[in-house]
Order: C-alpha cells, then structure tokens, then sequence
C-alpha cells in the first residue's frame, strides 16, 4: 500500500482523537496481518470506492474507548451498545478526515456507513482478500489499531 | 447572542447527538430537541417552531441532505437556519449541501468553538 494512505490514516487517527477527545495517541509500526481477529474489543469497518477499494477498521481497546467517550461527554459509557456506536463513529471520523487529507493529492475516495462488531476476537473480513496492514496506537488509556486493506482503483 | 432560540439536533449516532447537546448546553442554549432520524425531525419541524437545524448528512432513512431539500421546499420552514455536521469533507460533497442550501457545513471531527462559530454566523445572518 502507497505510504500516502498509511500516512493519511495516522494523521487522521491522532487528529481525530486529539480534537474530540484530548488524547495524544502515538503510532506504531505498520505490519502485515494475515489472519481475520481484531486487534482490538470493539471495531467499526467501512468500504471504500472511489480513487481506492477495499476496506477499513478501526478497532479499540475496551479502555481506550470508553476513555474516550468518557473525555467526550463527561461520563463512563452507559452501556455496551454506547461503546459500540462510539467505535462506528470513530471509524466515520478517522476515515473522513484522511479522505480529506487525500483529496489534495486529487484522490476522491467515498465512504460506506460502518458495521460495528464487538467482542474477544472478533473477526473482521476485509472486502479484498490477502493479508490487512495493521498501523497500532498507544494511548495513556490504552490501545487501537487502523486495519486497512485497499488497492488503487485504475 | 440570543440563547433561547429553539434548536432541533438530528444525528442517528448516539454519542454526537450527545456531544453537540452537552456542547450546546454548556454554552446557555436550554432549549434543544434531539432526534434520531431524519424522517422525525421533518415531523418535528411540522409540529413545533424552531430557529436552528442541526442534521447529521448520513442518517438511516430521510438523510440530512434530503432533509435540507425538504425544509427548503417547504414554505413555513424553508427560511430556518441549517447546518449540517457531518465525516464528509470532500469538496463534491461540500459544495452539494451548498447546492440545496444549507446555511453552513461543520465537518467532524471539530471543537466546539467550531461549532458555535457556524451557529453564531448562520443566526446572525438568518436575523
């Protein structure tokens, strides 16, 4: 994958997460995923098209997100169902904001609305097939990863 | 400003609904009605006066969009104020909702001074 996209994706991670929620989020090192479970307890997944195909996660930790939504509204998540629609929602924002940032290097990409899925191990097929690229975030409250697998749309 | 004004916020996702109410309310605006869809915010507006739309672009349903279109087309409604918040920053979709006449375009993520700057703007043009 074009290091523009991983680029776009960390960016958008860390804006995302420092705009709505005042948390510093540090990336790691992108690596190759070859199995479908989710890095995370709660994931929101969406499909691209446009400029790109494929699809993309997002998927948090239990405590990296109801921090989250703690530092949002000023109180824990009320529920798992919250948690759940937060995980959508970040996933909308993260994609959205690096498909701006895409969009100066005059690639269009639309958005499907997320699916969200919850749970230890929860799978997450991608619509390509082969292996995701997997880019991790550290948090003071934990960690999420982007899990993102797209191709150039010629 | 005039903090009385009567606000309608439609977004089917839970926690920005949450969100822009709390932001709302931190800043003295009291009288606020939240729905989940576009389709019972198009009730609503028939069956109360209101000064602000709030709407989400993507709802399940009548989308924000469609919404706009609707209180446009409507002659008791089609003068109220209307942002729409929404993931979609690209240009195309942008220039869209300024086709069907939303007042202003906020896109997520954004702090709340964002987002009272819009409200500010669009009351004091809309009065």
């Amino acid at each position: 994958m074009n290091v523009v996209y991983i680029n776009a994706f960390i960016e958008a991670s860390i804006n995302v997460l420092k705009v709505m929620a005042s948390i510093n989020a540090t990336e790691g090192k992108p690596y190759l995923k070859r199995d479908l479970t989710a890095r995370g307890e709660f994931s929101g997944l969406l499909t691209f098209s446009g400029s790109v195909t494929g699809s993309l996660a997002l998927s948090f930790s239990q405590s990296c997100i109801s921090q989250i939504i703690s530092n949002m509204l000023g109180e824990d998540p009320q529920s798992t169902s919250m948690i759940e629609n937060a995980a959508g929602e970040l996933t909308n924002m993260i994609s959205g904001d690096a498909r701006r940032r895409l969009q100066s290097r005059n690639l269009v990409i639309y958005a499907g609305i997320p699916v969200v899925f919850s749970g230890k191990d929860h799978l997450i097929k991608h619509v390509l097939d082969g292996p995701s690229i997997v880019i991790p975030f550290e948090t003071d409250y934990g960690e999420f990863f982007v899990d993102v697998n797209i191709k150039d749309v010629e | 400003m005039d903090k009385d004004i009567s606000i309608l916020v439609a977004d089917d996702n839970e926690l920005m609904s949450n969100l822009i109410r709390l932001m709302l309310e931190k800043n003295g605006f009291k009288n606020i009605t939240e729905v989940r869809d576009g389709a019972s915010a198009f009730k609503t507006l028939q069956a109360q006066k209101t000064d602000l739309i709030i709407a989400d672009w993507h709802m399940d349903g009548l989308s924000g969009i469609e919404l706009l279109q609707k209180v446009r087309a409507d002659d008791k409604m089609r003068d109220t104020p209307f942002i729409i918040v929404s993931v979609e920053g690209l240009d195309v979709s942008i220039d869209t909702a300024f086709q069907y006449g939303v007042s202003d375009f906020l896109s997520k993520p954004f702090k709340m001074d964002s987002l009272l700057g819009k409200i500010t703007k669009v009351m004091e043009k809309a009065s």
